[in-house]
């Protein structure tokens, strides 16, 4: 326990120097950073409108009115933000570039967690100021919906998404490990991020075969759906045996694939 | 601590080999489209032997040149060594580590420096890279701050290393990875081709401060490259490497001396001279008395090429003479069909 | 002519060599635009939309999915090329980059319709979404596919070009393409925003990228209409391309070949 507090608070300064100098970088292009902050703006800005000509024609979808869609939609899009900030950007690069150029040797050679090492190398900062606006509207749509929500369900709700954003981790670097297999495979990566994009919808609208897929193997329900559902306190039960089951799940199906991928990957590389 | 024992942990080997294979399977595709078609349904597999059971030590402070052609076997034994690869057999410890463990008490001790890659970050400038490397591998401040004075002070990269990495030059840049590489006084250092692709003034320099390193902290260094002048001026020791298997381990005189016969003598003529006349002194290679050009290549004698030189400058109506060492590929190929030393 | 036609050779092969990323590619696009059907079938369930069946929402979508691929690529290696100095290695030659980029584009993209053509529609079939247009509809249909591409590929040439002044034309890029998608209908079916927007959009070339062709092909249009349509974007391609010339040219001029 003492071991892996030493090796957290190790990789947390590791991970500081890293922030340190993105920013630093960011700063030096400031152009860039606001270009780019502007094109995360335009993208989900296309998804809001679609929502809001949705609620022009309904007032109600798989039992979710206006402005909890609008929350599950700036929920979506705070976790696309934080995992776009924590290790999105590193696991496409490592799909894309890392493992096919021989370049991922050097993250192996390192003292430090591999996984750590190559997927969290690249913090994408761009994405701050559109997930602090989606922030500001999920704050808003909560306080809108104050009503429906109480203390307890709040802390239920941040401990949740907490978990569901680490099995969402989990579930892309497992998905990312097929990289030590196939030469060129970032377009799996690719469709899970384009897969996500229906998270800011109700899972329950879609049929039953699709719900339980987006519950279990392209887990996308747990970037918003799961956690926004406890919060305004739908079917709370069913939503935390989900996360009870799927958690350790992941957990172990991202180390087998991990340590095999590994192995596979040193056979394949000369 | 006595002498005596320190002399024997000095002369335990810090690097053990042992029947050391590590095989891959390739799939063979034909060429053009229709080949590409093919190979959707059928494909063909042959299993390349990288290393094909070869046994060596080396031991600390050791500089030792590992030498071969493209394709030898050459990095795939510095991968498996630095813990990379997983051998497909054989043995292997490094400092008393298996390497395939990846311990970061072992990663700690070692560096690789692969001269095609890099770890300085593209659009930082390397005191960035140096930093990062620093909380990684949990260097002390004053340490730090030490080691990189000197590293910079041997490689006189003060000037540069606040810059850009993407606006340095290639050489700038090799400096700067062998720093970042080195902030952490690794035991045992791996380079692979580390002055690939750099000017002749670069890879003096770069030699020197290895040569450098090693005398200061008795680091053990294991060197591979295509450049001959690299291994003659650091190793005293080569093993030399071919299609995988381990064809010669020794002084690296005795292969100069024994196999590295000749010298190559090539000539240009001012005006046209005669086979018969060239051939008394030496084997030719080649030659060429075309109509406004007249070139010769002959192999002379190591030992008495200086003085061929001399004698042919004397007697014949030489423009131009180069005196050049047989490419390492022409050494290696003899060494090879000589057999095993 | 012969150098392209290899060109297009080439990328045959390399497609074939990464097949598993190019279907996962293909996948990901068919995919989730067609998904879209079934978040618009779920509000139909809720209500009745005018304008709108069941039936039509999905073969929407369905050829929404089709049409995505022929606007919907990447010029990213155009922006690599020109930040990495690697550009000068095609100038030297004697061929002309702007074509090398649209046939080696041209080979994926026709690729990617005729796989979607190929499953898509005989799933239209199966689902019971099965309909009969008439020859001409599909004639029409069939002709708006290589204007799409044209254009398309022209802006995302011009808008990639914008590396030889700016750091990142990537991020512009990205912003012109949900731009492109969301007025060409892709998300929504244009017919749904307001009919101001609807009017005026027809003169822009956004719309007749996918939502003319769809509707022509749904029997939603008059010929008349789809007619319009291709004379609009062939004109707004006649723009394009002189746009992109300018650019080019001058952009080669300011080219300072720095990089590795």
């Amino acid at each position: 326990m003492k071991q892996l507090a030493f090796s957290f608070r190790r990789h947390l300064r590791i991970y500081k120097h890293i922030l340190s100098f993105t920013a630093k970088y960011m700063m030096a292009y400031r152009v860039s950073f606001f270009i780019r902050s502007l094109h995360n703006i335009f993208y989900v800005a296309t998804f809001f409108i679609v929502t809001l000509v949705i609620y022009q024609h309904t007032s109600v979808l798989g039992g979710w009115v206006k402005d909890e869609a609008i929350l599950l939609f700036s929920l979506v899009h705070i976790t696309y933000g934080i995992q776009l900030f924590l290790f999105m950007r590193g696991v496409e690069e490592f799909m894309r570039l890392r493992i096919k150029s021989g370049d991922f040797d050097l993250d192996l050679l390192k003292p430090v967690n591999s996984q750590f090492m190559a997927f969290f190398r690249t913090p994408w900062i761009d994405s701050v100021i559109f997930t602090l606006i989606v922030l500001i509207l999920f704050i808003r749509q909560t306080l809108i919906l104050s009503h429906q929500i109480s203390l307890t369900s709040f802390i239920s709700f941040v401990v949740s998404y907490l978990l569901c954003l680490i099995i969402w981790y989990l579930v892309l670097v497992s998905y990312a490990t097929v990289s030590f297999y196939v030469t060129k495979s970032e377009q799996v990566i690719y469709f899970i991020e384009k897969a996500s994009d229906f998270a800011q919808y109700p899972t329950n609208i879609f049929p039953k075969v699709i719900q339980q897929a987006f519950l279990t193997i392209l887990p996308i329900a747990f970037v918003a759906y799961v956690p926004s559902s406890i919060l305004l306190g739908k079917d709370v039960q069913k939503m935390w045996t989900m996360i009870l089951i799927i958690l350790p799940i992941s957990f172990i199906i991202n180390k087998i694939a991990w340590r095999e991928g590994l192995k596979r990957y040193s056979s394949a590389s000369s | 601590m006595s002498c005596a024992t320190m002399e024997l942990i000095m002369s335990q080997p810090v690097i053990q080999v042992k029947n050391l294979k590590r095989y891959f399977k390739v799939y063979k595709k034909q060429p053009g489209l229709w080949g590409s078609v093919k190979s959707l349904f059928k494909r063909k597999y042959e299993t390349v032997k990288a290393v094909d059971d070869i046994s060596f030590e080396i031991k600390q402070g050791e500089m030792v040149g590992f030498i071969g052609q493209n394709g030898a076997g050459k990095t795939t034994t510095l991968k498996v060594l630095s813990g990379l690869l997983y051998p497909t057999e054989g043995e292997v410890g490094v400092l008393d580590f298996d390497p395939w463990d990846r311990k970061p008490e072992f990663q700690k001790q070692f560096a690789l420096v692969m001269g095609q890659k890099n770890q300085l970050w593209w659009d930082l400038p390397a005191m960035e890279t140096f930093l990062l490397n620093k909380a990684i591998y949990e260097i002390p401040d004053e340490q730090f701050a030490k080691t990189l004075d000197k590293l910079v002070d041997l490689l006189k990269v003060k000037d540069i290393i606040n810059i850009q990495v993407r606006k340095l030059s290639l050489g700038q840049r090799m400096k700067c990875e062998l720093i970042a590489a080195l902030l952490h006084n690794p035991k045992v250092l791996f380079l692979d081709e580390p002055t690939i692709g750099l000017d002749v003034v670069m890879q003096k320099n770069l030699r020197d401060f290895i040569k450098s390193y090693n005398q200061e902290f008795k680091a053990t260094i294991v060197l591979t490259s295509h450049y001959m002048d690299d291994v003659k001026e650091l190793c005293e020791r080569a093993i030399i490497i071919d299609k995988g298997k381990l064809i010669f381990d020794g002084k690296l005189k005795k292969i100069i001396d024994k196999y590295a016969r000749n010298k190559i003598l090539s000539l240009v003529f001012s005006e046209e001279v005669s086979e018969k006349e060239l051939k008394k002194f030496g084997q030719i290679k080649d030659f060429n008395q075309g109509e406004s050009r007249y070139t010769a290549t002959l192999l002379v004698s190591r030992k008495k090429a200086a003085q061929m030189a001399s004698e042919l400058l004397k007697q014949l109506p030489i423009e131009d003479l180069n005196i050049e060492e047989p490419p390492i590929e022409a050494i290696i190929r003899e060494v090879f069909q000589s057999g095993n030393a | 002519m012969k150098k392209y036609l290899l060109v297009i050779k080439i990328t045959a092969q390399e497609i074939l060599q990464y097949r598993f990323n190019f279907l996962i590619h293909v996948l990901k696009y068919a995919l989730s635009i067609s998904m879209m059907a079934l978040v618009w079938l779920a509000v139909q369930a809720e209500t009745n939309i005018e304008g709108l069946t069941p039936e039509s929402t999905v073969r929407y979508f369905f050829f929404a999915a089709i049409l995505y691929g022929l606007s919907n690529f990447h010029t990213w290696y155009v922006e690599e090329d020109i930040k990495q100095g690697r550009l000068s290695k095609y100038l030297t030659k004697p061929y002309n980059y702007y074509l090398f980029g649209f046939t080696n584009q041209l080979t994926y993209t026709a690729t990617e319709l005729i796989i979607k053509l190929l499953v898509m529609i005989p799933l239209l079939e199966f689902f019971g979404f099965n309909f009969t247009p008439s020859l001409a509809q599909i004639i029409f249909f069939v002709f708006y596919m290589p204007l799409i591409y044209v254009f398309s590929f022209l802006t995302q040439f011009t808008v990639a070009s914008m590396s030889f002044w700016l750091k990142d034309a990537y991020s512009l890029r990205w912003v012109s393409l949900s731009i492109s998608r969301f007025l060409a209908g892709i998300i929504i079916p244009l017919n749904l925003l307001p009919e101001k927007f609807l009017n005026f959009s027809f003169f822009l070339p956004f719309q007749h990228l996918a939502y003319t062709p769809i509707q022509v092909i749904q029997g939603n249009v008059s010929l008349q209409y789809a007619s319009q349509g291709m004379l609009i974007l062939s004109f707004w391609i006649a723009i394009a391309w002189i746009i992109k010339e300018k650019t080019w040219q001058k952009g080669v001029h300011s080219y300072e070949a720095i990089g590795i």
